[in-house]
């Protein structure tokens, strides 16, 4: 024990010696900034483990086959509409190579409207106007939003309209006269 | 122009300015007063973006006295022994004792008071509704009084009286820890007495700046047990909102009976133990955590309580239990409805163990959490249960000694646990279900189906095809023709079928073989008989539904339903899709869906016209009709069987391929249907098969008769568009389907 505090003691002297006033200070500096970062590292790690997790959204696009969709997680922006913000999603398209997006060109959600566990999405004419059309083009367009929207826990059903109005499908296939749920089947890996 | 002109002039423009200014500030509002225009008849003007009413006007609209003393410019206005003061120079409106705070206080305006129109309103406790994007004030004298809020009924009832029930809505927050009471036209009385604030209520009173209403909202430390259905009614006077019962205390008393109260009745409980983490856990539907005690302290049987709302939506309270040895509590009977009691050291029981048909069931007292894994050898299916014993019904061994399952042992395994052994004859899949009757839960292990044996026999008439299983069969027997083949597809059935080639073949018989198939999501094992000529087949089942006898007809009856199908002249509607307008989906390099559509329906049209069927089109040429339309006419002329046909598209030029779309209905016609015509088309058109897919597609979702959607090839793919442009691949994919509709009409006939 004592040969060890002799030990620390004689190192002190030996910094002692080596460092100056203005090296110190320095030295301090440089410690108290790398203490400073470590500090918002942490919170950082906090903040991101404690709310990441609630905070996704799940957004369907389709796979490349043309045969199913898959869901892709996004951060909720707590600055933005989260209606609204599933749509931009859709709108931007996967992040992964092997999916497609679903969402026409020039398609806007113009409005929205919850009736207790319905919403109503209104979308303008670039919906149905500039679709590529088929079965299976309008399967995963229409589902690829509705399966977003079921996602939230509070969405059952999904009926959409186009500027305002009732349509009986968006390209002549799939019914729409009737609000849609969640699609299982369509689902990958289901 | 000399300079005081000048200023002048300027000064008369400013003037000039504001007067209109203001004058069209006051204009722009229009005023009611309990629901009368009153606008014209009054004068007012904005200061500082507060709108003022001349004082006078104000006292006759409330019939109020006024007095004006001059000396001190200040006014006094009475009525309805409501006092208000106000003076020039001074921003507040003194009602008694309190003041007002406005923006622009007193105004002279042409030597005549204007006051703020607003607050002096308010302070006669009168209600103001301003809708700013029609700019219409509106006055209204309250038409209820709100005096007293309390709680009724031992806290499962909360009562608002109130003068008149007016208009009202009730919002609560999404953790439900909030309720807000919105009530139209209502005031608060002056001697309203707040009887729910306690130390788990906070009522707070809210006048909600603008509107005329009042909005009483009760938040809560823990969710408020509101009911979301059903929870609000009238009665008399008063709005009495219903809640749902809340946990009012959990205690063990002397005799170790552990009792939880709830302040209304308590629906059943579920019970269940956790064995490794010695925990009970009781899950206790539509009750809220309320402000309860919980009087357990170093008890010598429990460590420790955790209590939490477990769901809202369906309202679950929980209740864990963590226990100091292994002992269990097991509810016992209740002699309240508001209180559930448990008595420690009471096992379940279970009883009643039963084989029948590849499953074997018990019963249990309460809610079990069996662990369930197999071993290899010798092979069988174990199932641990936990704080069990074993009642009446339970016996060592039973028994079974069929090809499944030889014998089902049970034994204590250790102080925890009871053990149940299933041995078996060979390793299978399994699944287990937990069902609730009379207070008991019944426990069913579903093992697997399996095959026993396949035969197959002649005689001079028949060629039967005999399958026996060792369960009850789950089976759909289909017929395809050209390749011709019976196909059998079996639910939950284990596929042991490898030593399938010994099957004996018969002079009909060319192959038999087996795979596993997806089945509108689930996995079914397919047998395929692949058969020599076309044979007219029966189906029956034999030992009580565990085998399945398929009859083949070698001569006559062959001979009868050749004839039969010559004079079996059927109407079917086919839909070329899109046309007129809407040209459907638009090729890589322009070609319009609705054209192959219809060339392809006109040549099915023409191809079963030959074979002496009724056809008709939905359309014949390049017009466009709604798809409600082409439903109508399909119903209207009672068609037997609906085929629509369409081009396909993505926005992905590589996909391509064939695929035919049904909608599920309760006697599978539809998918029948759908299978027959894929069958061609999948192995006939040497595109990429995509398969049978379900959908609700308009067309054949509302006609009534058995339909079909065929997605023939992809437009958005060049090569496929290329093809579905010439004749031959148009007449080839009609060939098919016709071929296809001509096999479903065999077998199953249509309508």
């Amino acid at each position: 024990m004592i040969i060890l505090k002799r030990m620390g003691e004689d190192n002190m002297a030996a910094n002692k010696t080596i460092l100056s006033p203005a090296q110190k200070r320095k030295l301090l500096l440089v410690l108290r900034l790398l203490l400073l970062t470590a500090a918002v590292f942490y919170l950082l790690f906090l903040f991101y483990n404690n709310f990441s997790a609630d905070n996704k959204l799940a957004v369907y696009f389709s796979t490349k086959d043309a045969n199913y969709l898959r869901l892709e997680e996004r951060e909720i922006d707590q600055d933005k509409d989260l209606y609204l913000q599933i749509f931009e999603e859709l709108k931007a398209g996967p992040e992964s190579s092997e999916l497609g997006g679903t969402i026409p060109d020039g398609s806007q959600l113009l409005e929205y409207e919850i009736e207790g566990e319905l919403i109503v999405l209104n979308f303008n004419r670039a919906l149905k106007d500039n679709h590529w059309g088929g079965s299976a083009g309008e399967l995963l367009t229409v589902y690829s939003i509705v399966n977003s929207y079921t996602a939230l826990d509070q969405i059952q059903k999904v009926r959409i309209l186009i500027e305002g109005e009732e349509v009986e499908s968006l390209v002549g296939h799939l019914d729409l006269s009737q609000p849609l749920m969640y699609n299982q089947k369509l689902t990958e890996g289901s | 122009m000399s300079v005081p002109r000048k200023f002048g002039i300027a000064i008369l423009i400013i003037i000039l300015f504001i007067l209109t200014l203001s004058s069209r500030a006051a204009a722009q509002n229009t005023i009611y007063f309990n629901g009368n225009d009153i606008t014209s008849e009054i004068k007012t003007v904005k200061r500082e973006g507060e709108l003022l009413i001349k004082a006078r006007d104000l006292a006759e609209l409330l019939d109020a006295d006024l007095t004006w003393r001059p000396a001190l410019k200040s006014l006094e206005m009475e009525s309805q022994e409501v006092t208000i003061k106000i003076m020039a120079q001074s921003r507040y409106i003194q009602i008694g004792n309190d003041a007002l705070r406005t923006e622009a206080g007193l105004q002279l305006v042409d030597n005549q008071a204007y006051i703020p129109l607003a607050k002096s309103i308010e302070a006669f406790g009168y209600l103001l509704e301003y809708q700013r994007d029609k700019e219409k004030l509106y006055i209204f004298q309250p038409e209820t009084t709100i005096s007293n809020v309390s709680w009724q009924e031992d806290g499962n009832q909360l009562q608002i009286k109130m003068d008149e029930i007016t208009p009202y809505r009730i919002l609560h927050s999404e953790d439900g820890s909030e309720i807000t009471i919105e009530i139209d036209k209502a005031e608060i009385d002056q001697e309203f007495s707040d009887n729910i604030s306690n130390n788990n209520y906070y009522l707070k009173v809210v006048n909600v700046p603008d509107k005329a209403l009042l909005r009483l909202v009760i938040k809560s430390r823990t969710p408020i047990p509101f009911q979301i259905d059903g929870g609000v009614y009238e009665h008399e006077d008063s709005l009495v909102l219903s809640f749902l019962p809340q946990l009012k205390d959990i205690r063990i008393n002397e005799d170790n009976i552990l009792s939880v109260e709830a302040t209304g009745k308590i629906p059943d409980a579920r019970t269940k133990y956790i064995s490794e983490s010695k925990k009970m856990i009781i899950d206790i539907p539509s009750v809220v955590i309320g402000n309860f005690d919980l009087d357990i302290e170093e008890h010598p049987l429990i460590k420790d309580i955790k209590v939490k709302q477990h769901d809202l939506d369906p309202v679950i309270l929980r209740i864990e239990a963590t226990m100091v040895n292994g002992d269990i509590f097991k509810p016992i009977k209740r002699d309240k409805n508001n209180l559930l009691a448990f008595k420690p050291g009471q096992r379940s029981e279970i009883t009643d163990l039963q084989y029948a048909d590849g499953s074997f069931s018990f019963k249990s007292s309460s809610a079990l959490n069996p662990e369930l894994f197999l071993l290899e050898t010798p092979p069988r299916l174990v199932m641990n249960l936990y704080h069990v014993d074993r009642g009446s019904g339970i016996r060592d061994k039973i028994e079974v000694n069929n090809s499944l399952i030889k014998n089902l042992r049970t034994a204590r395994f250790d102080e925890q646990t009871v053990r149940i052994v299933a041995d078996l004859k060979e390793l299978t899949g399994y699944e287990w279900v937990e069902e609730q009757k009379d207070g008991l839960y019944q426990y069913t292990i579903n093992l697997k189906n399996k095959f026993q044996e396949i035969e197959t026999k002649d005689n001079e008439d028949y060629q039967y095809l005999n399958i026996l299983m060792n369960g009850k069969a789950e089976y759909e027997v289909k017929k395809f023709n050209y390749p011709h083949r019976i196909v059998v597809d079996f639910k939950n059935t284990l596929n042991n079928l490898d030593k399938i080639d010994s099957i004996a073949k018969s002079s009909l018989i060319k192959n038999i073989r087996s795979s596993n198939y997806q089945l509108e999501g689930e996995e079914v094992t397919r047998l395929v008989f692949e058969l020599n000529d076309y044979f007219s087949h029966q189906v029956e089942t034999y030992q009580d539904q565990h085998g399945i006898k398929i009859a083949l007809a070698k001569h006559y009856l062959n001979q009868e339903m050749e004839e039969k199908r010559e004079f079996e002249r059927r109407l079917i509607v086919v839909d070329a899709g899109h046309g007129g307008f809407d040209p459907g989906a638009i090729g890589a390099t322009g070609l319009k869906e609705k054209v192959p559509n219809l060339a392809i329906a006109r040549e099915i049209a023409r191809q079963l016209t030959d074979k002496n069927h009724e056809v008709l089109l939905t359309r014949n040429s390049d017009q466009f009709h709604s798809l409600q339309q082409r439903v109508k006419f399909a119903n209207a002329c009672n068609a037997d069987l609906f085929i629509s046909i369409h081009a396909n598209s993505f926005n992905n030029p590589q996909t391509g391929g064939v695929e035919t779309y049904y909608n599920q209905n309760e006697d599978n016609q539809n998918r029948f249907l759908a299978e027959k015509i894929h069958d061609k088309l999948g192995r006939g058109l040497s595109i990429y098969d995509r398969g049978i897919k379900e959908s609700n597609f308009y067309v054949i979702k509302y006609t009534k008769m058995p339909s079909a959607l065929v997605e023939v090839a992809f437009l958005s793919n060049p090569k496929e568009e290329k093809m579905l442009q010439t004749r031959d691949f148009q007449k080839q994919a009609a060939s098919l389907i016709t071929e296809g509709i001509l096999d479903y009409l065999e077998e199953n006939g249509g309508r």
